[in-house]
């Protein structure tokens, strides 16, 4: 046979082949989800158990687990379908066996809040407030990103401004000033520059600064508030 | 003569061929744990390291000394060993220094392996002293266990399960210091009964834990982990040797 024929012929295999392999793809039946819902999280310690006897590997293989469970065999659960509170005490679980970790802040705050339903994202930030307030040495990034997307994403402002006063409050002193003064900027943003003005003036009166040059940087920010301020009030006078 | 006999078996090729399949998997379970995880990416891999490298190498080691004692005696090696003019306690104590010496051999390259994997030295050679006193409690255990029980699948199964009761004992006392309802004169005795409990038991939860590679211990709880292991050890050396020679009574 020559080069040509066997050129051809292996062309002709190859066409026949993506033809069985598309065929055989039509026959398939639909992936199914193996399990549609999160199980109840079970009355007794999930964590040691999981790990037998080892409670922060059972709580490292929760996470894994629970961040896998959308995605099963080629079948994907939206995460607008799970069950929230089930998600909510599964990550609970998770956080009470790792010690010091931000795991779970961080899959509460990034991935299950980003959901497209406001609801299901208010119990995600909640529980990152939550989790903030038993680790704030560890756990300021994250749960400030937290307050900063709760703030965009949530139309009840309630709940990110409690979550950056929270911020304020309990930040390390290590946080830099936009994660410990998040509210100064979430409050400017939402045109309450009262409020604003009475926190910046409260938190120079406190004097919590890291350097003379946030000192600064605070003293130079009321007063673009206060610019602001009498500007409105010019413009309402007018 | 018996220092021969456990080099014999230490040199045989499917030992360390078994071990180093062992670190390979481990190391492997750890790497893909931290290829899934998105964050904490390297706590994630040295909990998993660490967790299944302890799980594979208690079976294993239980399971080999398990049965190269029972094919001690099938092979009939046991009655010459008997038949020696050595004490019984002579006998029991070269044995578990050979086991104690391979154990340490093991945990040393399982912290070696953790150290390559990313944890930090202190807490590497915190984790490596911690495991080796767990393996040292389990082959006394083993020792005891197969000195009563002459089948290799009961020895293991017993010795496993020993393993596993003791490394959830303390959480299963906590929860049912937690459910209790009943009088408060009640709890009170029976949490004092639990804690005496708890202190006589080894708590082998906080042996060679995730944790400890991940955040390191005080050193004076490697030092109680030292005692508890330590006591164990003569305890059950005493009670393996009178066992000994009551069987040898009977033979």
């Amino acid at each position: 046979m020559s080069r040509f024929h066997q050129g051809r012929l292996l062309f002709l295999l190859l066409l026949a082949v993506m033809g069985a392999h598309t065929w055989l793809t039509s026959l398939r039946p639909e992936s199914r989800l193996l399990f549609d819902q999160l199980p109840p999280v079970p009355r007794i310690p999930v964590a040691p158990v999981a790990g037998l006897g080892d409670r922060e590997a059972g709580g490292r293989l929760i996470t894994l687990w629970l961040q896998g469970y959308d995605t099963q065999a080629a079948a994907d659960l939206r995460l607008r379908d799970l069950d929230y509170l089930r998600l909510r005490q599964w990550l609970v679980q998770a956080d009470l066996s790792l010690a010091h970790s931000i795991y779970p802040i961080f899959l509460a705050a990034m991935i299950y809040g980003s959901v497209p339903d406001p609801g299901r994202g208010k119990v995600m930030y909640e529980l990152a407030r939550e989790l903030f307030r038993t680790d704030p040495e560890t756990r300021w990034y994250w749960f400030a990103m937290a307050t900063s997307l709760a703030w965009h994403r949530l139309a009840d402002k309630d709940l990110p401004l409690a979550m950056a006063e929270d911020l304020y409050r309990m930040a390390p002193a290590e946080a830099p000033d936009w994660a410990r003064y998040l509210k100064l900027y979430l409050l400017r943003s939402a045109n309450e520059v009262e409020m604003a003005l009475f926190m910046a003036r409260r938190a120079l009166e406190e004097g919590r600064f890291a350097s003379e040059r946030d000192e600064q940087a605070l003293a130079e920010f009321i007063q673009r508030l206060e610019e602001q301020k009498s500007e409105g009030e010019g413009g309402h006078d007018r | 003569m018996l220092t021969g006999f456990f080099l014999r078996e230490y040199r045989q090729r499917s030992f360390w061929s078994a071990f180093t399949a062992i670190l390979l998997l481990s190391w492997w379970v750890g790497h893909f744990g931290a290829a899934v995880s998105l964050i904490e990416s390297r706590e994630t891999a040295l909990a998993l390291t660490s967790w299944v490298l302890r799980l594979l190498l208690v079976l294993f080691l239980v399971t080999w000394w398990t049965s190269s004692l029972a094919r001690e005696r099938t092979e009939r090696f046991e009655q010459v060993l008997l038949s020696l003019p050595v004490s019984r306690f002579l006998l029991l104590r070269k044995r578990l220094l050979s086991w104690l010496v391979v154990t340490s051999v093991v945990s040393l390259l399982s912290g070696s392996l953790l150290l390559g994997t990313g944890a930090e030295s202190l807490f590497a050679l915190q984790w490596t002293i911690s495991f080796t006193l767990e393996l040292w409690l389990l082959a006394a255990v083993t020792l005891f266990v197969a000195s009563v029980l002459t089948g290799v699948g009961s020895g293991v199964v017993s010795v496993l399960l020993f393993y596993f009761f003791m490394r959830t004992v303390a959480y299963a006392a906590a929860l049912a210091r937690a459910q209790w309802t009943t009088s408060e004169t009640l709890n009170e005795s029976l949490h004092n009964v639990m804690q005496a409990a708890l202190h006589f038991f080894p708590s082998l939860h906080e042996y060679a834990s995730a944790e400890m590679i991940l955040h390191g211990v005080p050193w004076v709880q490697l030092g109680w982990q030292a005692l508890q292991s330590g006591t164990f050890l003569a305890v059950l050396l005493l009670a393996g040797g009178f066992d000994f020679s009551r069987r040898e009574v009977s033979t």
